[in-house]
């Protein structure tokens, strides 16, 4: 249990229907003290989930069939399946899964070069290895 | 092994792209400031990411930075990731910032409890 309340007691919000609401308060008696150095009080969501999508900067060129090669700061994990924006595609995304990855030195960095293939589908959004671009990138 | 990749190599054919990890979380608590979630991957402190939530059949969704990762002993892999909001635009409807600001209310507490 979080703490540091006012000793006001605590809300409870819940969810009754999909769009329904309903607020009660539940407790005087749960809270402890919360740490000096934290400036707002927290708020529990039990049995929420979601997704953090992180997002890395990378240099990347398209190889031989359906497969690109991307510098990043950071290494990848096989069998990892993400998704890439090439900015001049217009950042439509592409799932694709890593196959390889291994460090490089890029002038005097350690970098890590991984190989990614574009799944079956391929843009999840449209066409993006049929632009002139992608033809371009084969080079 | 590692290989070289030099500044010719960079401007052969490679274009400037952005590569994104979709990671499952659990949200443990909230706060103005940022948030706590669970995961079962380290990541790297300083990331920048999107953190997206569906609760009472809206989805939220704002920026975050890593500010903390830490693993969990004895819970397998297991990790407490700590997260701070970054604005980088105002708080819409559909953002986090604006969820929990709007049921914080003034008085401070507040559980939200999903159920189903």
């Amino acid at each position: 249990m979080y703490g540091g309340g006012d000793g006001r007691g605590q809300r409870v919000l819940e969810r009754t229907s999909q769009f329904s609401i309903r607020v009660e308060i539940v407790s005087l008696t749960c809270e402890v003290a919360m740490s000096a150095r934290r400036r707002d009080s927290r708020l529990e969501m039990l049995n929420a989930d979601g997704v953090l999508q992180v997002m890395r900067d990378v240099m990347v060129r398209r190889i031989e069939g359906r497969d690109y090669l991307a510098i990043s700061s950071e290494a990848g994990r096989k069998g990892e399946v993400l998704t890439i924006y090439i900015a001049s595609h217009g950042n439509q995304p592409v799932a694709v899964r890593v196959v390889d990855s291994h460090p490089t030195i890029v002038d005097g960095s350690v970098r890590h070069q991984i190989r990614l293939r574009a799944l079956d589908g391929e843009a999840l959004g449209s066409g993006v290895t049929t632009t002139s671009s992608g033809d371009s990138e084969a080079e | 092994m590692i290989s070289g990749f030099g500044a010719s190599d960079r401007s052969h054919g490679h274009e400037v792209a952005a590569l994104t990890t979709d990671i499952r979380v659990r949200v443990l608590n909230v706060s103005a400031a940022g948030c706590l979630v669970e995961t079962n991957r380290p990541l790297e402190i300083g990331s920048v990411a999107t953190l997206r939530i569906t609760f009472s059949g809206g989805d939220f969704e704002d920026t975050v930075q890593i500010v903390r990762c830490q693993e969990i002993t004895g819970g397998g892999a297991v990790y407490h990731v700590g997260t701070v909001f970054l604005t980088t635009t105002p708080p819409s409807i559909e953002s986090l910032r604006y969820l929990i600001r709007r049921d914080s209310g003034s008085t401070g507490w507040i559980r939200l409890v999903r159920k189903g």
